[in-house]
């Protein structure tokens, strides 16, 4: 029964892995479907805007991990930095610094926290998931610092502006994220950079070898993941009004999800941000269809679970044929390294030649 | 006879107290197969590492193209024209074969990548090399068959007008057809004019394509002959016991 589902999943996944991008926005579409059947309030104007607006926190950061996700690095701590660094925006121009400056503020402060995870990476050869699983807890501590609750008096009047305008009746964070998510596509698909970026997700060592700078890309991709969190935690604060040390609990794991539903190989070498966009969005129309057909918020945790695993086990199933062949191709060479070890094997090489295929 | 491209003194080379190679010489000829044999632990990869500016040597003398150098990392000895194909190492399975063949050394058109530009130097080189195997240039070279993905770390190699190309067991994981098409590739790489080290545990391979061979033992090289001039059952003694009846030791074929 199980080797059934199992072999299903796998002709599946081979179908997936044609194309990924087809597949991603098969689910995004059928989720809109159903929820288009089961709201009238779903496929609206404002909804859609609504719906965007607040998903593209998720593609900002999720760009910039995707990256990271290739590399086979990760980055935990993007939810609590995008407490930290908005707060610490907030706090500045609540204090009746120029709104730009305080803006700046929180970019920098997610620069330095990418710079931070990049030489812990890179530097101290900690673990990726433990670095950002460390800064994480900091970050979120140093919002608290900030603050302990809310920063809702003195911010200045234009304070919301960047997160609630719109320019032609697209929301401004959308075209942020658009132009962001542009740049970490061309910077994937067409630099030098990129390139190095999917050799490293590929073969670390083998690009190394190659002469690729493994250090300087991998801290670099920390520190636009940092970056990254900053614009967003700008967008984010300014969109929500007021500067809060509780937001961005388990904005980590949307963009994970994001990213994995997008098409990213957890073994990393593979990955678009056309895909992570769509995974993204799938997040945000999950989350608000669920809303919206009056499911409870506590369900939508495990809707995200649910999908997350769901997207580790077809991700497994589609490389599954790749990592075969390559184990199939060490045995093989194997074989023949023992077989022609024996120095006394050697002597006999001329007679069974035809043994070492 | 031509002057050697590449040329090793009395290389020496410890790992702590394991004195892994002893006062080592190897010379290799431009337009010749030089096969580097010995059992395992003789000494191999730590010599080839020294060539490759992976390891530096104790001590020894590193002659370059006539002149003393010194080589003091993987970029020295690629800027000398030195280049290594790794047994495991050469390839990234997800990158098709044009990106294979300029990992670490792609060509530009301002900020951004010349696919089109590397795409013909990659199908040029492989012309060059009479490599007909491979369907697309396109292909991600995890779907490549042993054979064709040594062919392209080979081309990889070739790509950049080296003068001394090492090849580190590039036929243990083929089959009989394969490693002859490889050994056709090492032979015209020869050819071309380059100075090729290869590494092999077979002495099939080795006769068939070799010009010269070297063989170490206990990190001593036990002699290096011209392949005209030994028969495989004295090199099957070299590495087993470091010396044969009619071989003198070291040198005696400068
Ligand atoms: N980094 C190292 N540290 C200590 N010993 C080493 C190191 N590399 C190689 N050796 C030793 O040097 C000897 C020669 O190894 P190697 O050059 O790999 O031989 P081969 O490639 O001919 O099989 C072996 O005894 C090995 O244990
Ligand atoms: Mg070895």
């Amino acid at each position: 029964m199980l080797s059934i589902v199992f072999r299903k999943l796998r002709s599946w996944g081979r179908v997936m892995r044609g194309n990924q991008l087809m597949a991603s926005l098969f689910i995004l579409f059928v989720l809109m479907l159903f929820f288009t059947m089961t709201s009238s309030r779903f496929l609206t104007w404002d909804n859609m805007q609504n719906v965007t607006r607040s998903t593209s926190s998720v593609v900002i950061v999720g760009s910039a991990v995707t990256l990271v996700m290739i590399a086979r690095g990760l980055d935990l701590s993007v939810g609590s930095l995008l407490a930290a660094s908005g707060v610490l925006a907030a706090s500045i121009a609540s204090h009746g610094t120029n709104l730009w400056l305080s803006y700046l503020a929180a970019i920098a402060l997610g620069a330095l926290f990418g710079a931070l995870n990049g030489t812990l990476v890179v530097g101290f050869k900690v673990t990726p998931i433990i670095a950002t699983l460390g800064t994480l807890n900091i970050a979120r501590g140093m919002a608290y610092l900030v603050t302990p609750s809310a920063i809702l008096v003195g911010l200045p009047s234009n304070w919301s502006d960047l997160g609630t305008g719109s320019f032609f009746q697209i929301p401004y964070p959308v075209i942020i994220a658009v132009v962001i998510a542009l740049f970490f596509g061309w910077l994937l698909g067409r630099t030098v950079f990129g390139r190095h970026v999917y050799a490293i997700g590929g073969n670390e060592e083998t690009a190394r070898l190659s002469g690729v700078n493994i250090r300087k890309v991998i801290f670099l991709l920390y520190l636009m993941s940092g970056l990254a969190t900053g614009i967003a935690a700008v967008v984010l604060t300014s969109r929500l009004g007021s500067g809060d040390p509780n937001i961005g609990v388990g904005f980590e794991f949307q963009v994970i999800v994001a990213v994995i539903l997008g098409g990213t190989s957890l073994a990393g070498g593979e990955g678009r941000i056309a895909g992570t966009i769509v995974g993204a969005l799938i997040v945000g129309f999950l989350g608000n269809g669920l809303n919206l057909i009056g499911v409870e918020p506590f369900w939508q945790y495990v809707a995200q679970g649910v999908a997350l695993i769901a997207a580790v086990i077809l991700d497994r199933f589609t490389r599954r044929e790749r990592s075969e062949a390559s184990v199939r191709r060490e045995v093989n060479s194997k074989d023949n390294f023992d077989k022609t070890e024996d120095p006394k094997s050697i002597g006999n090489s001329a007679s069974h030649q035809g043994e070492i295929s | 006879m031509a002057q050697p491209i590449l040329s090793l003194r009395s290389i020496n080379k410890s790992f702590g107290p394991v004195h892994v190679l002893r006062d080592v010489h190897l010379d290799v000829y431009p337009g010749e197969v030089t096969a580097l044999v010995g059992d395992n632990g003789a000494g191999k990869s730590t010599l080839i590492k020294c060539i490759a500016g992976i390891y530096t040597p104790d001590s020894g003398e590193y002659i370059f193209d006539g002149n003393q150098v010194t080589v003091h990392g993987p970029r020295d000895a690629t800027a000398l024209g030195i280049e290594v194909v790794y047994q495991d190492l050469a390839l990234c399975d997800n990158l098709d074969i044009v990106h294979n063949m300029f990992l670490g050394r792609e060509q530009k058109k301002g900020a951004v990548l010349d696919e089109s530009a590397m795409e013909v130097m990659a199908r040029k080189t492989l012309d060059g090399l009479s490599v007909r195997t491979v369907k697309s240039i396109r292909q991600t070279v995890a779907s490549l068959s042993g054979g064709q993905r040594q062919t392209v770390a080979i081309a990889r190699a070739v790509l950049w007008n080296n003068k001394v190309v090492i090849l580190d067991e590039p036929t243990a994981a083929l089959g009989v057809s394969q490693t002859e098409q490889v050994l056709h590739l090492v032979r015209r790489l020869a050819d071309s004019g380059i100075g090729v080290i290869l590494i092999s545990h077979n002495l099939n391979d080795v006769f068939e394509v070799a010009d010269n061979i070297a063989a170490l033992y206990l990190g001593q090289l036990a002699a290096q002959v011209r392949k005209a001039d030994v028969t495989s059952s004295q090199v099957i003694e070299l590495i087993t016991t470091g010396k044969s009846a009619g071989i003198s030791p070291v040198g005696a074929n400068q």
